[in-house]
């Protein structure tokens, strides 16, 4: 019962600060309503069992990458001082397209039998140590993807240097 | 479980990107040395995986070496080292950061190399996730260059959307079959019925997989980027990118969801009416030649569509071998667009009037490679159509080749365009004698010879082709 | 009842901090003055607004914050493992994990994007 109520609780607030994020006069406003929509995500990935993901979640989602973007907002003193409205002129169209996604998904998620397949899953992983499961899946099954990650990272390293970095005779 | 043994191109591409970096850090002058030792590699590494053919599953079934990913490695690396080709004597990054565009170039090869052989979602996605993030930069290298920038903004925002998408599809498949190995998937489907969240999952893999492809709804960053990019990374990505993009479909749709075509084929088939009028019709008014060669591609994306709602080895055979075909062509375009863009500064249409009394040769070429995707016979791109069509065909599917027939009839016509600005317009204004690159030479006489052999002599390419797509379903 | 002790931490990380204020304003004399409402009570006055444009060397150090954040939660799951698994084949895959990221690492100190001049 406390479970469902939090749930709901921290579903609300990420719905609330994703719609404040979206209309925010405010870039700067806007990265801090990201920060709080993410920690309702992390809420409820703690609150689903997954502490690690949980964890994560803080740590890369809140600690790195909002400040990352807080960062990149007062580079540019014009974004960080004006209070450009985030909402574009397709308003309408935008609202229409949205709800009509999700409604499709509501109803098709409602269509779906879930209680039996979730059922089977939790009883699975409960007795494990979620973090430990990671760590083996990691270095065994999922080796490969592991490796690429840290190419992937080297990539977006290299990348964002080649393009932010001051380079006095780069040409056209 | 020897992974040395079963992805020995993979291992050595890590290793090439960690001696390319090593190289920058030596090399403080003479940069054109990285990029030719990228290409010199690059070729070797091709010939290497295209002699030594492994079979290798690795991981559970996660990883896999089977017929499909060996040529369509073979198809990225010759893609690369002709991208690094068109790049050593094009490229003007500044000393600086010549490293960084190898290194980049290389792990997008390298992240494209792992999509075509993961047979689980989350190494596709990673790999995926691999060679977009490096083509994002690669896009917005001209830092100085407004265009070049845009090109690299829209890439990466539109590019993160379709990874959301896709990401979404995939969790939900996820959600429902409990696995995400493809085999897993493909069992999961043909035991139990599907409900309609199934059909949202794979609505969404489709549409984070278009991306790719610039199939219609997703097609929007493609004149953009296309436009802003330097060249022969935009050849990089009409090319190398794309393949892979469609082995990524072949492995999701004509295997994982295979049992679930009568969901995904009237989809697919409509998707690529769209995608061939859309690109077709668009591509007419352009002035820009890279923006119409942008809506070309988009178009030809339409015409390999086709390949997928055919009869299902014949299908992918033809897809493969369309493929191959489209891959030389369109290096070929983009080597003439490089070389003369080198020269004069220019992508305007109206500045190549009057082409072929100053340089037949260039001319000759751009009007090869223009025809070939057109797919005028002899040359590949009407072989690898033909087979398209034909494989549609098979399935029933008559009202769909008619309309891409009618499609190819308008491709024509604005190819013919530049024809004409070519061939019968003079010339408005003076240009500089066009000197091509002895490095473009290469490309431009490896491609053209590689053209007409697949055009006269397609036999021994289709037999490989048909062997590989009988061997994704007959083990 | 799994959640019983985390609530009860939590309970208790709130308190903490809302009860340190909470205590602190009940106790605090209050004598306010135009020279105790300015930002800093002694020391300069502070100069134009506070949102300030930061300088862009800022961007290439944070970014290199999320890339190694992202590799500390990856090594994470890793070293919780570790122990319970045999051979060389764990330790392997981290050193060449860590070796590629200190490669970024190593790139960007060769460029010069470490100092600031």
């Amino acid at each position: 019962m406390v479970e469902l109520i939090l749930f709901y609780a921290f579903a609300a607030l990420i719905i609330f600060s994703a719609v404040l994020l979206v209309t925010a006069r405010n870039v700067f406003h806007g990265a801090l309503y990201l920060a709080s929509t993410l920690f309702g995500v992390a809420a409820i990935f703690a609150l689903s069992g997954s502490f690690f993901l949980a964890g994560i979640q803080v740590l890369i989602y809140i600690g790195a990458v909002v400040v990352l973007l807080i960062f990149v907002i007062n580079l540019t003193r014009q974004i960080a001082g004006s209070s450009a409205a985030q909402v574009n002129e397709a308003v309408v169209p935008a609202l229409i397209t949205s709800l009509l996604t999700i409604t499709l998904i509501v109803l098709a998620v409602l269509k779906t039998d879930w209680a039996t397949r979730i059922g089977k899953s939790v009883a699975q992983t409960e007795a494990m140590d979620n973090t430990a499961v990671i760590g083996t899946q990691l270095l065994t099954n999922f080796a490969i993807p592991f490796e690429v990650v840290s190419v992937l990272l080297l990539a977006a390293l290299i990348g964002a240097i080649a393009i932010v970095s001051r380079d006095k005779e780069a040409g056209k | 479980m020897n992974f040395l043994n079963a992805m020995p191109g993979e291992i050595a591409l890590a290793g090439i990107i960690v001696a390319l970096l090593l190289l920058d850090f030596i090399i403080k002058e003479n940069k054109a040395v990285i990029g030719w030792t990228f290409t010199v590699l690059m070729a070797a590494l091709m010939v290497y995986v295209a002699a030594f053919k492994t079979e290798a599953t690795l991981l559970n079934g996660a990883y896999v070496s089977d017929g499909l990913s060996w040529i369509s490695q073979v198809m990225i690396l010759l893609a690369a080292s002709l991208t690094g080709l068109l790049s050593v004597q094009s490229v003007k990054t500044g000393k600086k950061f010549t490293g960084a565009y190898y290194i980049l170039l290389a792990c997008s090869t390298l992240g494209l190399m792992f999509l075509v052989s993961s047979k689980e979602l989350i190494t596709l996605y990673i790999g995926l996730e691999l060679a977009t993030v490096s083509l994002y930069a690669l896009a917005a290298i001209y830092k100085t260059d407004d265009s070049s920038t845009e090109a690299g903004i829209k890439y990466l925002i539109l590019g993160a959307i379709s990874s959301a998408i896709l990401l979404f599809g995939i969790s939900l498949i996820y959600g429902i079959t409990r696995t995400t190995y493809i085999d897993g998937v493909m069992a999961y489907t043909s035991q139990s019925p599907v409900g309609p969240i199934f059909v949202i999952a794979l609505i969404m893999t489709l549409l984070g997989a278009g991306f790719k492809l610039s199939m219609v709804p997703m097609h929007l960053w493609t004149p953009d980027v296309y436009q802003g990019a330097p060249t022969p990374v935009t050849a990089f990505i009409s090319v190398a990118s794309k393949a892979a993009g469609f082995i990524f479909a072949i492995r999701l749709f004509s295997y994982m969801f295979v049992r679930l075509d009568y969901i995904w084929v009237p989809l697919l088939s409509i998707i690529a009416l769209l995608t061939m009028t859309v690109g077709n019709l668009m591509a007419i008014p352009q002035k820009n030649v890279k923006r119409l060669l942008a809506y070309s591609t988009i178009s030809q994306a339409g015409y390999i569509l086709v390949g997928f709602v055919g009869a299902s080895v014949i299908g992918i055979s033809s897809v493969i071998f369309y493929l191959l075909a489209y891959t030389v062509t369109n290096i070929a375009a983009f080597a003439v667009v490089t070389a003369f863009s080198k020269a004069t500064g220019s992508d305007n249409l109206d500045d190549y009037a009057g082409l072929a009394q100053k340089e037949p040769l260039l001319a000759l070429l751009f009007m090869l490679s223009l025809l070939s995707l057109a797919g005028i016979p002899p040359l590949a791109g009407f072989v690898g159509k033909f087979y398209l069509f034909y494989s549609a065909m098979q399935k029933g599917y008559v009202w769909l080749v008619v309309a891409a027939a009618l499609n190819s009839t308008i491709s024509l016509y604005y190819y013919l365009l530049i024809l004409k600005q070519m061939y019968i317009f003079d010339r408005k204004k003076e240009f500089p004698k066009i000197k091509i690159d002895f490095s473009v030479k290469i490309v431009l006489i490896f491609t053209m010879i590689v053209i007409f052999i697949m055009g006269i002599f397609p036999g021994p390419v289709l037999d490989l082709t048909t062997d590989i797509a009988q061997s994704l379903f007959f083990k | 009842m799994a959640y019983g002790t985390f609530l009860v931490f939590l309970g208790f990380a709130v308190v903490m901090v809302i009860g340190g204020v909470v205590v602190n304003y009940l106790l605090m004399p209050y004598h306010p003055g135009a020279e105790k409402r300015t930002t800093y009570e002694c020391g300069l006055d502070p100069i134009g607004e506070a949102q300030v444009r930061y300088s862009l060397r800022f961007y290439v150090f944070a970014l290199m914050y999320v890339v190694f954040a992202v590799e500390a939660a990856f090594l994470l799951p890793w070293a919780v493992v570790y122990r319970t698994m045999s051979g060389f084949m764990p330790l392997t895959e981290a050193l060449i994990f860590i070796f590629i990221l200190v490669l970024g690492l190593a790139f960007a100190w060769e460029k010069g994007e470490l100092k600031w001049d």
